[in-house]
């Protein structure tokens, strides 16, 4: 037959592909589509590197069905592939369909400004190329694509001489937006309390109670993290709106909760820490996962006084972080009440004798927020306070004329 | 500012539609918005510490419902603004410096923490009296008394004890975010007629103005700069009962800024609030709301004031429960009982009461209005009587302490001074 032209009656014979140059397409193409799948960054290589293992699968097929013979002609063999072609991209290209592949991006900032360097991981994510680095020409900004939409997303943002956190991002804007307080960097394997006056700075140290790392049991880093932001957060805010809702942050008063990225273990080290840091108090804990999933801390807090006093909260019990920390109701408890202590003691040294009792009254009206076996200290050490005070009350003579 | 930014406040300045209800959402740094607008309500990006658009979406539908359920105000207007990069930290300056450039006298604002789908919502809300107009309804109430023996009148006042108030945090959930995602969709549709299935006749487009021009059965007309019209649901939000919550703190707001206008509306909205709200709030808020309902229904010319003084005074009352050490509500029953002793004698318990609580609150907060109340309780014409003292040893010790009231008053204003 060979040397006679092709006609409808006379067929193409099927084409016969040596072993060697099979293997050899074959593999070139499975090699190109995994690197493609494994660096894949758009929407557009994926579907590049389903087309070549595509493609390959109708390679495979073309060589079969001319070495096997059961196809007679050429045509057949074209459209026995091209059928493989068309099955094995019709199935893959529905993965990308059932997986909305899209890209995520978004800016790093670190304190007020873009992050020079860092390094970016996506958290909870199957895809192999989760990391990037973020160097100073990139502008603080990252890209990935991730199949499947997400409400939220989490990240590690590792800064080099800084440290290393992790974050959730809501997806509601074309932008997420990573902002990083250099203060809030954990330090990962630094012994605790080594450089705490480097890694826990402040301005003003009268004002501001530090909140170190809660020590912890069973607990994924993620919900640690977690946990300590959203404390962080909620200390901060809610006790200086309280306080200013009250009239009680008045003559540039500042008070502030800051974070203190490492652990104490014991009421020596924090009593340690609040000396070095030259803080009124610090708030340290435990917290512990239950075999039950449910979550239990307790707070202490460290107020330096005469002699340091660990004032301990009541012992919280939550299913989650959010529980935990009380994010469903108003600020109360020990940390509120010793920030009143803390911010009258700030009144007494500036001579500013109605706030300062005004302030003590309330840390007074909230001791029943100390847990009950500290509550008499806490009010031993208010009232002290308060019997100091009234000895310089100008209205103190002034007595009922209607009788007691 | 950009160059935006500054043409269209220049429009507005000119606008012929204000004075108006109206809205804007602007930036931080923006000069003032609706400079023609008596009333103005200012309502600062909501913080979401994770970032993300949820906190400036929550601003902006409490901003919508404040401005589709005021009323008895004319010329109202709410400007909300929105972060820029790097953020603002709100502290009680910076609420205060921006309230004061936009001319609002009340300021609302807050935070959000969004975790595993749910959103807990903590929202606050400060009086800039700064930021007032001159002509606005003070937030201190006050009785005068004519002393035969004196030629300058005595003036009892009670103020608020704060001008800031937090409002206990709300939770909302996936299913409950999820809705408000449709709702916030739905409400950007612009219609010809105020029916769900009306034609569309275009979109609100975000900080562009745009200026309510009518309202019926939950639906209001609105005006958009760009020469569009139709009809909303603006305040569809509030009717959801999953956040009927969250417009506590508009409800709180319109209130204050009725009793500022001088609208008698505003003992209605705090008595509301006090009935949906309060319960659930700290102490100061609730107080703060029955200070408010006593202080509008006291300065309602139009209430007979021998008949409305008795639910004024449960008022005040319920607050000094709430605030045990704070002088304002004790401040507050005296001046309600010298006002209804120009009528009526009071209880003779009424007034040694009265007596031992505003001597507390002197004690405690060495509270300088607190002084003036107790030496014109001392000075009443029947003081005598309510003490039930003999003569020569009532005016020995009402001497006695009104020397040690004036030392105080000396010491307190030195003080301030």
């Amino acid at each position: 037959m060979d040397g006679q032209s092709p006609s409808p009656q006379n067929p193409k014979p099927v084409v016969k592909l040596t072993p060697f140059s099979l293997i050899g397409v074959s593999v070139g193409l499975l090699l190109a589509a995994v690197a493609l799948l494994v660096w894949a960054k758009t929407p557009q290589h994926y579907v590049g590197a389903f087309f070549l293992f595509a493609l390959l699968g109708a390679v495979v097929t073309f060589g079969f069905l001319g070495a096997t013979g059961v196809f007679k002609t050429r045509n057949s063999q074209l459209g026995g592939s091209a059928g493989v072609l068309v099955t094995i991209l019709t199935i893959l290209l529905k993965f990308i369909g059932a997986g909305e592949l899209h890209e995520i991006k978004g800016v790093v900032y670190l304190n007020e400004g873009v992050v020079p360097k860092a390094r970016i991981i996506l958290l909870e994510t199957d895809r192999l190329g989760n990391e990037q680095s973020i160097e100073p020409k990139d502008n603080g900004q990252f890209r990935f694509t991730v199949s499947g939409k997400k409400k939220e997303y989490k990240f590690r943002i590792i800064i080099p001489d800084a440290g290393e956190t992790n974050m959730i991002a809501v997806a509601n804007r074309e932008w997420l937006t990573l902002k990083v307080d250099s203060k809030t960097l954990s330090q990962g394997s630094k012994e605790p309390l080594a450089d705490l006056q480097q890694l826990c700075q402040v301005e003003n140290a009268a004002c501001t109670v530090f909140l170190f790392d809660y020590l912890h049991e069973q607990l994924g880093p993620d919900e640690l993290q977690t946990f300590q932001n959203l404390q962080a957060g909620r200390l901060d805010k809610d006790i200086r709106y309280d306080l200013e809702s009250r009239k009680l942050l008045e003559g540039g008063i500042d008070f502030r909760v800051r974070r203190c990225s490492t652990s104490i273990k014991d009421s020596l080290s924090a009593k340690a820490a609040a000396s070095t840091l030259r803080v009124p108090a610090v708030v340290w804990g435990f917290i512990k996962k239950m075999p039950d999933n449910k979550l239990v801390s307790v707070t202490t807090i460290t107020f330096l006084d005469q002699q340091a006093l660990d004032f301990a909260s009541r012992e919280d019990i939550g299913s989650d972080v959010t529980a935990l920390v009380g994010l469903e109701r108003s600020i109360q408890g020990a940390p509120l009440a010793i920030a009143a202590l803390v911010v009258g003691d700030l009144y007494i040294r500036k001579g500013n004798v109605e706030l300062a009792r005004k302030t003590l009254l309330y840390a007074q009206e909230l001791a029943n927020g100390v847990s009950p076996k500290d509550k008499a200290d806490f009010m031993k050490v208010v009232n002290s306070r308060l019997e100091g005070l009234e000895a310089r009350n100008p209205a103190v003579h002034l007595q009922p004329i209607g009788g007691p | 500012m950009n160059r935006a930014a500054l043409l269209m406040s220049l429009v507005l300045i000119f606008d012929p539609l204000c004075p108006c209800q109206a809205m804007k959402i602007g930036m931080m740094s923006d000069p003032e918005w609706f400079q023609e607008a008596a009333n103005k309500l200012l309502l600062l990006e909501y913080d979401n510490s994770l970032g993300g658009s949820s906190g400036m979406q929550l601003t902006e539908a409490l901003g919508r419902m404040a401005l589709a359920t005021m009323t008895g105000l004319d010329g109202f207007a709410v400007i909300i603004l929105e972060q820029e990069n790097p953020p603002l930290r709100l502290t009680q300056e910076t609420v205060e410096m921006l309230a004061k450039r936009q001319h609002c006298p009340v300021v609302i604002w807050g935070e959000l923490y969004e975790q595993k789908g749910r959103i807990f919502v903590v929202s606050h809300l400060r009086f800039v009296a700064d930021a007032a107009p001159t002509n606005a309804h003070p937030l201190e109430i006050s009785w005068i008394m004519k002393q035969p023996e004196s030629t300058e009148p005595r003036r009892a006042t009670a103020a608020l004890p704060t001008h800031q108030i937090d409002f206990a945090p709300i939770t909302i959930s996936r299913d409950n975010l999820e809705s408000l995602d449709r709702l916030w969709n739905k409400a950007f549709i612009l219609r010809e007629a105020p029916l769900d299935s009306s034609i569309k006749t275009g979109e609100l487009t975000r900080g562009s103005p745009y200026y309510v021009i009518g309202a019926t059965n939950g639906w209001t007309k609105l005006k958009v700069r760009e020469g569009g019209e139709g009809w909303v649901r603006l305040g569809e939000l509030g009717q959801n009962e999953a956040f009927k919550e969250s417009i506590g703190v508009v409800l709180f707001a319109q209130g204050m800024m009725q009793h500022l206008a001088w609208s008698t509306e505003a003992p209605v909205s705090f008595d509301r609030y006090l009935m949906d709200y309060a319960p659930r709030q700290p102490s100061m808020n609730h107080a703060l709301a029955h200070l408010l309902s006593g202080f509008s229904s006291y300065m309602d010319s139009s209430l007979n004031r021998r008949e409305s003084i008795v639910p004024i005074k449960q008022h005040f009352e319920k607050a000094r429960l709430l605030l045990p050490n704070a002088a304002s509500p004790v401040n507050s029953l005296a001046v309600a009982l010298f006002s209804q002793e120009a009528d009526s004698a009071m209880g003779a318990m009424e007034a040694k009461q009265l007596e031992k609580d505003l001597i507390r609150t002197i004690k405690t907060e060495n509270d300088s209005d607190a002084v003036r109340n107790l030496a014109i309780l001392y000075q009443l014409p029947r003081a005598q009587d309510y003490f039930s003292s003999p003569e020569q040893t009532f005016m020995k010790a009402r001497e006695t302490n009104l020397g040690v009231l004036r030392d105080l008053e000396k010491q307190f204003t030195r003080r301030k001074q």
